[in-house]
């Protein structure tokens, strides 16, 4: 069992772990997220509430909101401190600013506490029985398959597809270079026909080109030299009268 | 202990059983009653059976199925009616009202995460995304957020989710929400110790949370990621904490909660405008009633003129010397509410029809019923509340304040039949809420006591808080936007994504950030927060006009020049100009849209005769023109 006691140094060895650990960016990340929530969310707070309250003024409910009220509070505040610095906001000054915080608040509630009389050596016992801890197992496990199933795929039914057509300059140094890329966003494979006309004439046609949903076809063109308005036209293979999508782009010297 | 309470002005004792009573100890209630859940396990199972029935109903109405919605509306009622039957009675604990009331607030969380659960969608978070995003990239605070440019102003929520964010390696939509959910179990728990604290009843606090939970705004708009989510919660904290300490007699512990509410109040200036103004007004409020009863009542009380002097201060200080630009936000929308109001009032506009969305679609018979019956219910509750209230003759300051925002519900309720009113009275629901869950909880707390033989009170009670909970949703919520919504879509393992999304994706791949581009705001959004660009959109700058109306090329050229723009989207459908709705797939029954309406094809090819504008993007619906040669703008910002 722990003793209540013991939670300012547990508090300042949490602190201190986070600090070492952000310093030396050595973490994993199952562990690094399992450690700073409660670094930013709720020590802070706690060290801060006990330091106000170090004999047994605060009970446990109380404690916990000033736990995490303070902690969003001092975090605010202090990114608006850092703000302020040369280093700004980024990992290390964040776990520096914040385990400062923490430790000077967990001395102070340390030191208080000595010259409290309160009896705080009492022991901590954990409250659930069997039973609600089935219950609220069985609770979580149904919490997370509902999250689950919000998060699944989801099917394509009673939704309209797309496809996007787009056209740039290409990044080659020659102005006469374009870049004509298709994205299908269909729900199914599609055959397209895609074609190429500088001032209406044609320069290159691509008679099929089929797409399955999410992939992507992109290609660097070389145009005849001069200058001109590019005009590419996607149809569909099953519907090829009539266009599909079309953009435009025009050429310079 | 006894000397921190100082002395009992119990505003209940003599309504309450003993057993519901914060014990004369202070907090601690004895060892066994303290420890006892009682039907908590069992009220949590309901709920989140409940939460499974809302899951279920989302992902089955983007599969088109008919009961969706009456499988949305169970599932809501799973989680909240079994803690109101038990709140409404009298054997929990406070052990197991306060066990409910925070499992109730991070149901209905869920219900919002699950309603989103990929990516942020609603436009206001996706504006504090953009700026999160911008902040861990940069390392600096009060970057540009070019939709609504005082929201880098007021950086709060940024700070902690990015904070939490850069250490733990968390995405920030991952942050975000368990930033959001932490403030979730600030706001109840400290609305429950608030209410618990003046009333000095754990039912009435039960209850009162409870009713809070009913306002319009609870379920979807304070849970979003956004600045009121996070200030509205430390706003909560300040009234527990300012009730403490009226009660407290100890010096030492008198100045450490005075710094406490100072320091709450700080963070909350640097977190959100309206909710430290209503800090303000609160504490100015509080500080002159106190002074009256002093005078005429020669009743003792703290002083907190110093606390509403400072947090004045520190407010007029934050807007002058940082938020400056809050002044010109702000006043637009309060002159437009204003003016919205002497216009209907002059019979020179007509009121907006309630229920009918701003797309047109008009709400079905019984959710208007339930929606009008919620309203009459809240209303008849103030009424017995304040009544209640007057003839047991309890009234402090506090109390004063906090009926005193009851009734203004009354007044509030008009600016819902104008258009630009609309959102002010929706929004000021968070606040005058708290005043409406206390009154309308006293109410209650007074009717069980006349009626103590009565079993059927706490069903008559639940019935009550159901009304109002789906009026709450029904008033606040559309129907197009409860259930979820088509964002991303899942075929043979792609998983595709609707066109506003990809044209942020491609510009970001393309083009690069931070291209100035105009777009309609559901479109601009997605490409604010997800394609990192420099957007505009809205009415400003003839942006509207601009895009959905046919003008002649020199006025064209005169717009984009005044707005520096490199790049012109095109979106024909109508929702593209709905931020919250246009930002998802369209619906088809297979062969043609389903719903869909489309600006003029003259309107939207208008750009396509210009052989200066290239045509550099077409998704069907979505294009994206190169407007360079009209404005002027050939770099990136």
């Amino acid at each position: 069992m722990l003793n209540k006691q013991n939670d300012l140094p547990m508090v300042i060895v949490l602190s201190l772990i986070v600090l070492g650990l952000a310093v030396f960016n050595i973490y994993p990340p199952v562990l690094r997220v399992l450690l700073t929530l409660p670094f930013v969310l709720v020590l802070p707070g706690y060290a801060i509430a006990a330091a106000i309250f170090p004999g047994q003024d605060l009970a446990g409910f109380e404690r916990l909101l000033f736990s995490l009220g303070l902690s969003l509070t001092t975090t605010i505040l202090s990114g608006l401190v850092l703000n302020l610095t040369p280093w700004g906001l980024q990992v290390t000054s964040w776990a520096v600013l914040l385990t400062i915080i923490t430790l000077v608040a967990s001395l102070a509630a340390l030191r208080r506490r000595r010259h409290e009389s309160a009896n705080t050596t009492a022991k901590l016992r954990f409250p659930l029985s069997l039973r609600q801890v089935l219950l609220f197992g069985l609770s979580g496990l149904i919490v997370t398959a509902a999250i689950g199933l919000a998060r699944g795929p989801k099917p394509s039914h009673n939704l309209q597809g797309y496809t996007t057509l787009w056209i740039l300059p290409s990044a080659e140094s020659q102005q006469n270079f374009i870049t004509l890329g298709i994205h299908s966003q269909e729900f199914e494979l599609v055959h397209y026909k895609l074609q190429l006309t500088l001032d209406g004439k044609p320069v290159q046609e691509w008679p099929d080109i089929s797409l399955a949903p999410g992939r992507q076809w992109a290609q660097n063109i070389l145009l005849p030299a001069g200058q001109g308005s590019v005009e590419a036209v996607l149809f569909l293979a099953n519907n090829p009268g009539t266009p599909y999508r079309r953009v435009t782009l025009g050429l310079k010297k | 202990m006894q000397d921190m309470l100082g002395g009992r002005n119990t505003l209940l004792e003599e309504l309450e059983s003993g057993d519901n009573q914060v014990a004369e100890s202070g907090f601690s209630l004895p060892a066994k009653r303290a420890l006892g859940l009682g039907w908590l396990p069992e009220v949590a199972l309901l709920g989140s059976m409940g939460l499974l029935v809302v899951a279920l109903s989302f992902t089955s109405s983007l599969a088109g199925a008919a009961w969706a919605e009456l499988a949305y509306w169970i599932g809501l009622l799973l989680v909240i009616l079994p803690v109101s039957y038990r709140m409404a009675g009298a054997a929990a604990s406070r052990q197991e009202r306060i066990g409910l009331v925070v499992f109730l607030g991070l149901g209905l969380y869920l219900v919002k995460v699950m309603h989103s659960p990929y990516m942020f969608t609603y436009s206001d978070e996706l504006l504090h995304f953009h700026n999160a995003d911008d902040i861990l990239q940069s390392g600096r605070l009060f970057g540009e957020n070019s939709i609504l440019p005082v929201s880098t102003l007021y950086p709060g929520l940024e700070i902690v989710t990015t904070a939490l964010s850069t250490l733990s390696g968390l995405s920030i939509f991952a942050a975000g929400l368990v930033v959001i959910g932490v403030a979730r179990v600030v706001i109840v728990l400290a609305l429950f110790l608030f209410f618990e604290h003046i009333s000095h009843s754990v039912r009435m606090a039960g209850l009162a949370v409870l009713l809070y939970a009913t306002n319009p705004n609870f379920l979807y708009w304070s849970a979003q990621f956004s600045y009121e989510s996070l200030s509205l919660p430390l706003g909560a904290m300040i009234l527990f904490t300012l009730a403490w300490r009226e009660r407290i007699k100890a010096n030492h512990l008198q100045r450490g909660l005075t710094a406490i509410i100072l320091a709450l109040t700080a963070a909350i200036v640097v977190t959100h405008h309206i909710t430290s103004y209503v800090v303000v007004v609160f504490l100015l409020a509080i500080s002159v009633l106190k002074s009256i009863w002093h005078r005429f009542r020669k009743s003792e009380h703290t002083n907190t003129w110093g606390l509403a002097l400072i947090a004045l201060a520190l407010t007029l200080s934050w807007l002058v010397f940082v938020a400056n630009p809050t002044i010109g936000y702000l006043s637009q929308i309060f002159k437009y509410a204003f003016t919205s109001v002497i216009q209907l009032l002059t019979g020179k506009t007509v009121g907006r029809e309630l229920f009918t969305s701003p797309t047109g679609v008009v709400s079905p018979l019984w959710e208007r019923l339930v929606g009008i019956s919620s309203v009459l219910l809240t209303l008849l509750g103030i009424l017995l509340g304040s009544l209640a209230l007057w003839w047991r003759k309890r009234l402090d300051p506090l109390v004063v304040v906090l009926a005193g925002a009851a009734l203004l519900y009354f007044g509030i309720l008009g600016l819902r039949f104008t258009g630009a009113g609309w959102e002010i009275a929706n929004r000021s629901s968070e606040f005058l809420f708290i005043g409406i869950a206390f009154v309308v909880g006293f109410g209650f707390v007074v009717v069980r006591q006349l009626l103590p033989q009565k079993r059927s009170i706490p069903f008559v009670f639940t019935g009550y808080v159901a009304i109002l909970f789906i009026g709450g949703v029904i008033a606040g919520w559309t129907p197009s936007l409860r259930l979820a919504k088509p964002l991303l879509v899942s075929v043979n393992g792609a998983t595709l994504q609707p066109d506003g999304l990809e044209a942020a994706s491609w510009m970001l791949e393309r083009l690069g950030p931070e291209n100035e581009i105009a777009a309609p705001p559901s479109d601009a959004l997605m490409m604010l927060a997800y394609g990192k660009q420099y957007v505009l959109t809205g009415q400003i700058y003839s942006i509207l006009e601009l895009m959905t109306e046919t003008h002649d090329l020199q006025w064209q050229a005169n717009v984009l020049q005044m707005m520096q723009i490199h790049y012109l989207a095109i979106d024909r459908r109508l929702i593209s100009w709905n931020g919250m709705l246009g930002q998802y797939f369209d619906h088809s029954d297979g062969i043609s849209r389903v719903g869909e309406q489309f600006f003029p094809v003259e309107v939207t090819t208008q750009f396509d005769t210009l052989t200066n504008v290239p045509r550099i993007f077409d998704s069907g619906d979505l294009v994206i023109y190169d407007v360079g040669a009209l404005s002027g703008v050939k770099q990136t910002k």
